[in-house]
């Protein structure tokens, strides 16, 4: 009877032991990847912690119904967007130097303006709202369809481009193709606390 | 002000962007040690726990360069070189002249900062503590990939009332060639209550040399940020 609890528990502990090595596979294999995607989503090292964390931690709970997935970091991917989305945590920005201030600008060269466009643009970039931000990282960063894009957001390809479009044009991005008019966020690519704030 | 300022930008700028904030990346090992321990994690939801530790440990280790940094500059007083004003010490204000960078506090409570090498950063934000300005001071010998985000072990205020920066910084110059100074000039006045002045500055290759940067703003003056 002994005998039988001892081997019950050396295959249970057989079983986790094996789920958890393909944790690990996985985590060594598409956790960088999923860093640096959760970075470009959030902006900044902290909140990328953060995100993940949360993710990872859920994905290891729910690991025997994940694990059995045909691609479980698209699945994680799709945690990580709806974590950064329905975060309450604030990004943090620091109010550009020089904003409302003398700027002496008698100091020009090509990369200190290169610099400070590309920091102009990620300011931009970060006072999107999320869903827009998102829609942006996955489409530019990511690369994915806009198809693929819906499927990870739960919204409809159309929705994609119509956030999409409105993104860019309130980044004063040129896009190759139609533009929408930027008269603001199309409710479809906000949160509800976004809309309402 | 840019030079390109109002050129319509490209898709492949947007790309380019994207890629730079690759950099803040996490740690893998920081990540898979949350879900070693995913109990306190969760308890205290809101708080990076596994980062806590090893800012803590940070912050200790910035409280002691700080006060190495006070004992150097009590050790040298003159060291530096004189500004162009307020060459004169005035009753209560307090004036300090490093090669790196000087701290001077004008008459009518203004403090001027001026920084001419990226040196010592501890020393001064322990000068501008002593000028009653709670500060994190950063200085990074190379181009920063996306100035203007703050380090982990720092936080933005909740609130900061319209109208605050241009008082509380009414003069800055974010960035200039190495012959020439980055300044800032910060009236304490309007340092909100339980916040901090975060400064950092950096320097940029550039065709004629190294120029500097300097990105300024309201933190929260938790020890963490400003040390205790």
């Amino acid at each position: 009877m002994q005998q039988f609890d001892v081997r019950d528990a050396c295959n249970t502990q057989g079983a986790a032991l094996e789920a958890w090595m393909r944790f690990e596979e996985l985590a060594v294999q598409r956790l960088p990847g999923v860093l640096r995607f959760a970075a470009v989503l959030t902006g900044d090292r902290a909140s990328a912690e953060d995100v993940v964390q949360e993710v990872l931690i859920r994905v290891h709970q729910r690991w025997d119904k994940i694990g059995r997935l045909d691609q479980p970091e698209v699945y994680i991917r799709k945690m990580i967007v709806n974590e950064f989305a329905s975060s309450r945590r604030k990004l943090w920005r620091l109010v550009p130097a020089g904003r409302g201030s003398e700027v002496d600008d008698r100091v020009t060269s090509d990369y200190a303006a290169a610099v400070a466009e590309r920091d102009a643009l990620l300011g931009e970039l970060a006072k999107l709202p999320r869903r827009q931000r998102a829609v942006l990282v996955l489409r530019y960063y990511e690369e994915l369809p806009d198809a693929a894009i819906a499927e990870i957001l739960g919204c409809a390809p159309g929705t994609v481009r119509s956030c999409a479009s409105r993104a860019l044009a309130a980044l004063r991005v040129e896009m190759s193709g139609t533009r929408l008019p930027a008269d603001g966020p199309h409710p479809a690519c906000m949160l509800p606390e976004e809309r309402n704030s | 002000m840019t030079s390109d300022e109002g050129r319509m930008r490209t898709e492949d700028d947007l790309r380019a962007a994207l890629r730079t904030l690759e950099q803040h990346a996490p740690e893998m090992e920081s990540v898979l040690r949350a879900i070693d321990q995913p109990a306190p994690r969760r308890r205290f939801r809101g708080v990076r726990y596994v980062g806590g530790l090893r800012r803590r440990r940070l912050a200790v280790a910035v409280a002691a360069v700080a006060v190495a940094a006070v004992a150097a500059v009590a050790l040298q007083p003159g060291g530096g070189r004189a500004r162009g004003h307020g060459g004169t010490q005035t009753g209560g204000g307090t004036r300090t002249y490093l090669a790196a960078w000087s701290v001077q506090r004008e008459p009518d409570g203004m403090i001027d900062i001026e920084l001419k090498q990226l040196k010592n950063a501890a020393g001064l934000q322990a000068a501008l503590r002593a000028d009653g300005v709670p500060a994190d001071v950063e200085f990074f010998h190379q181009p920063l990939a996306n100035s203007g985000l703050l380090p982990p072990h720092c936080h933005l205020p909740s609130y900061v009332p319209p109208g605050t920066y241009r008082k509380l910084m009414p003069q800055i110059t974010p960035w200039g060639p190495g012959p020439n100074n980055v300044a800032l000039i910060i009236d304490p006045a309007y340092i909100p209550h339980g916040d901090a002045v975060y400064i950092e500055a950096f320097t940029s290759p550039s065709t004629s040399g190294t120029w500097f940067s300097m990105d300024s703003g309201l933190v929260v003056a938790t020890p963490q940020c400003i040390g205790s």
